[in-house]
Order: structure tokens, then sequence, then C-alpha cells
């Protein structure tokens, strides 16, 4: 991927913002689950935008770098937080305020309940419909691998959902 | 449980719309204060000032260099061991260098023999508490005027004792050499072991002595 030498201008981060925004924060919610450290991994992904200013080939290029950034940002407040372990002083939002509107919250419940690893590759299959071989590239693991965690993931959230919600 | 369930309560989750505008904000913010580094930035902001730069440079070779030489001149310089290759590459030995300051030579001038005591300044420590006996080298022996008298390659074994050893070599031939002072510089020592490859340290040390 080549690299702008020019600044990215203003308009275009705000553009990035309102088309990708909502599935980035999506993407670190369902991840990191509370709405601080979600802006957190968002803002940074923008920063790094900002930075780098990468020149894309496509919009499905552009996406895919904003969620492999992302992903990765939420791995290192992941790694952060089980380095630090910390007492919250006053409760943080949690994922629960996005869903809980009137319809059943119940799946997303027990989708927060399977182990990140897994959630990740659910939601970039299921919510945001990338082949398995764009998951790869984008999470830095196999194709089987993400096979693997696909089956496994499944599996976990169907076991939780009859053991908890049926 | 329809997998399209999830899909549906994931999609109606939505940034708000502060959040978004307090991301920005801050991107602009950062943008406006510099913060956004990039490698180009970083090392022009180096190179703007060469002055300082090119004195903080000096001033670090000249803390190492006075450094070094203060450890030579005070002992502190440790040997080392030193792999020896063939011309294919392979290892084929090793010698232990600079070891000038970990070795002590006195030289005596007995009967025809130039007794040459080797005295190791920390016996117990490696490589000299693996050794059972020391020979010379490669050494000279110079008159007080400097001038090469005698150049031999290797003395014979001795067996070291206490970590020290005495080497014995034969002047019964050179006969000719007048009275006077002498010097032996020795540049290698060889130690062995039995049943292992010998090893050869490698320094500089002056004896004087009086025939």
């Amino acid at each position: 991927m080549r690299k702008n030498t020019s600044v990215r201008p203003a308009d275009d981060i705000e553009r990035i913002m309102e088309l990708y925004g909502n599935m980035l924060f999506r993407l670190s919610l369902i991840t990191l689950g509370n709405k601080d450290d979600a802006e957190d991994a968002v803002q940074e992904t923008m920063m790094k935008c900002l930075q780098k200013n990468p020149v894309f080939e496509s919009k499905e290029h552009e996406k895919a770098w904003l969620i492999r950034v992302c992903s990765n940002k939420c791995k290192d407040i992941l790694r952060y937080r089980n380095r630090h372990q910390m007492a919250d002083i006053e409760e943080t939002e949690g994922i629960e305020k996005f869903y809980a509107t009137e319809s059943d919250s119940s799946v997303m419940e027990a989708l927060m309940k399977v182990p990140e690893k897994f959630r990740i590759v659910l939601f970039l299959y299921y919510a945001e419909e990338y082949k398995i071989h764009e998951i790869a590239g984008m999470i830095g693991k196999s194709k089987s691998a993400v096979k693997m965690r696909l089956q496994k993931g499944r599996k976990l959230l169907e076991e939780i959902y009859r053991k908890e919600y049926m | 449980m329809e997998m399209h369930d999830m899909k549906k309560e994931i999609n109606r989750i939505e940034m708000p719309e502060d959040m978004k505008k307090r991301i920005l904000q801050n991107c602009y913010e950062s943008r406006r204060n510099g913060m956004h580094m990039n490698k180009r930035n970083r090392s022009k902001r180096v190179y703007r000032r060469p002055l300082p730069t090119a004195a903080a440079i000096l001033v670090c070779l000249c803390l190492c260099l006075t450094g070094i030489t203060v450890m030579a001149a005070t002992g502190k310089m440790q040997g080392y061991f030193k792999d020896v290759f063939n011309l294919r590459g392979a290892v084929t030995g090793t010698t232990y260098e600079q070891a000038t300051n970990e070795v002590e030579i006195r030289a005596e001038m007995k009967l025809d023999n130039l007794e040459v005591s080797v005295d190791f300044l920390n016996p117990n420590a490696v490589p000299y508490n693996e050794i059972n006996v020391l020979s010379i080298g490669e050494y000279d022996i110079l008159d007080g005027a400097g001038n090469k008298i005698l150049e031999q390659r290797k003395t014979e074994s001795f067996e070291i004792a206490d970590g020290s050893a005495r080497i014995l070599i034969s002047m019964e031939e050179k006969t000719e050499i007048p009275e006077g002072n002498y010097k032996i510089v020795i540049r290698e020592i060889i130690g062995s072991k039995k049943g292992d490859q010998p090893l050869l340290i490698k320094g500089t040390w002056e004896a004087e002595f009086t025939k």
C-alpha cells in the first residue's frame, strides 16, 4: 500500500467517520464491551488514518484497512487491561445500553458472553458479511483458523443461548 | 436462535452523535498541534539543527573513547574468547584475546636457562581455571638497544601450580650473547588441558632480566 505524503484533508476524515464510524464503533464495542474503551479504539483508528494517510485502491480496501487497524487497537486495549487490573471509579456504560431496545436483546447478551476472539469473527462474518478469506486477511490469521473460530464461536453462542435464554 | 437476529441487533448499535463530534474534534486538535508525527517530519526536525546534533554526537564519542582509555589504563579491560574460522567459514577453534592485564610475567636468568614465571592474577576465573599445563607461544628476546637477538615460536609445556607456572627457556645454544640487560616480549601463551584442544591466550607481556 502506498503512502500519501500530503496531509489528509479535514473533510476526508469527516467522510470516513460518516461512512465507517458506526461500523468501527460496533466492532470496538462488541470486542471491548464498554463504551469508553470503544471510543478510544475508534479515535485511535482515526488518528492512525490521519497520521499514515494511506492511499486506498477502493472503498473495500479502505474499509478493510480501517477494520484491521481498529481490531488491532482493540487488542492493544485488551492487552493493557489484562496487564493493568483496575477498579472502576464509576460505572461505565456497557454495551447493554446500546441494544436495550424494545426488541429481545438476548442474542446480543449471549454474544457478549462468547470469548473475544470468537466474537470478532462472528461480527465480521454475520454482521459485516465478509467472506472467510477476507476475515483471515483482516485479523492476520489463516483461513482454516477463521473457519475454526467461526465454527467454535457459533457452537459456544448456541450453547450459551440455549442454557441461559431458552 | 437465528443469526439473522444477531445481525439486526448489531446493526441497531449506533455511535452517539456527541461521541462522533468529540472524536473528530480530537483529530483536528492533534493535527493542529502537529502531534501526528510521520517519519518525514521527525527526521526533518532532527537535521534542522545540525550544530547541536553534531555537538551531542561528538560529546558521546569523546565520553566513549575516554571511557575505553581509562579502562585500559586501570587494567579493567577484560579478555574475551574469539572463534577461529577456516577459509570456508567453519569454526575450527577458539582463542582468548586481550589477556595482557590478566597475566603477570617475570623473567630471571638461572645458569644456562631463562626462567619465566607466569602468574595468573585471577586463577579461579575462566579460562585459567581450566588449563593444567602452559607453554609460551610466540616470543622475542631483545637486547638493551632493542635489537632482536632471539625469536622463537614455542617452548616446552610446564605444569601449572596454584595459578602460576615456571617455564624454562634453554639459552645453551646462545652462549655468544654477551652479559647485559635483556627483555623478553611474549605475545602468546598456550594453555592445555588433557584431552582438550590447546587454548591460545593472546596479549603483550614484557619482562626484563640480566645475564
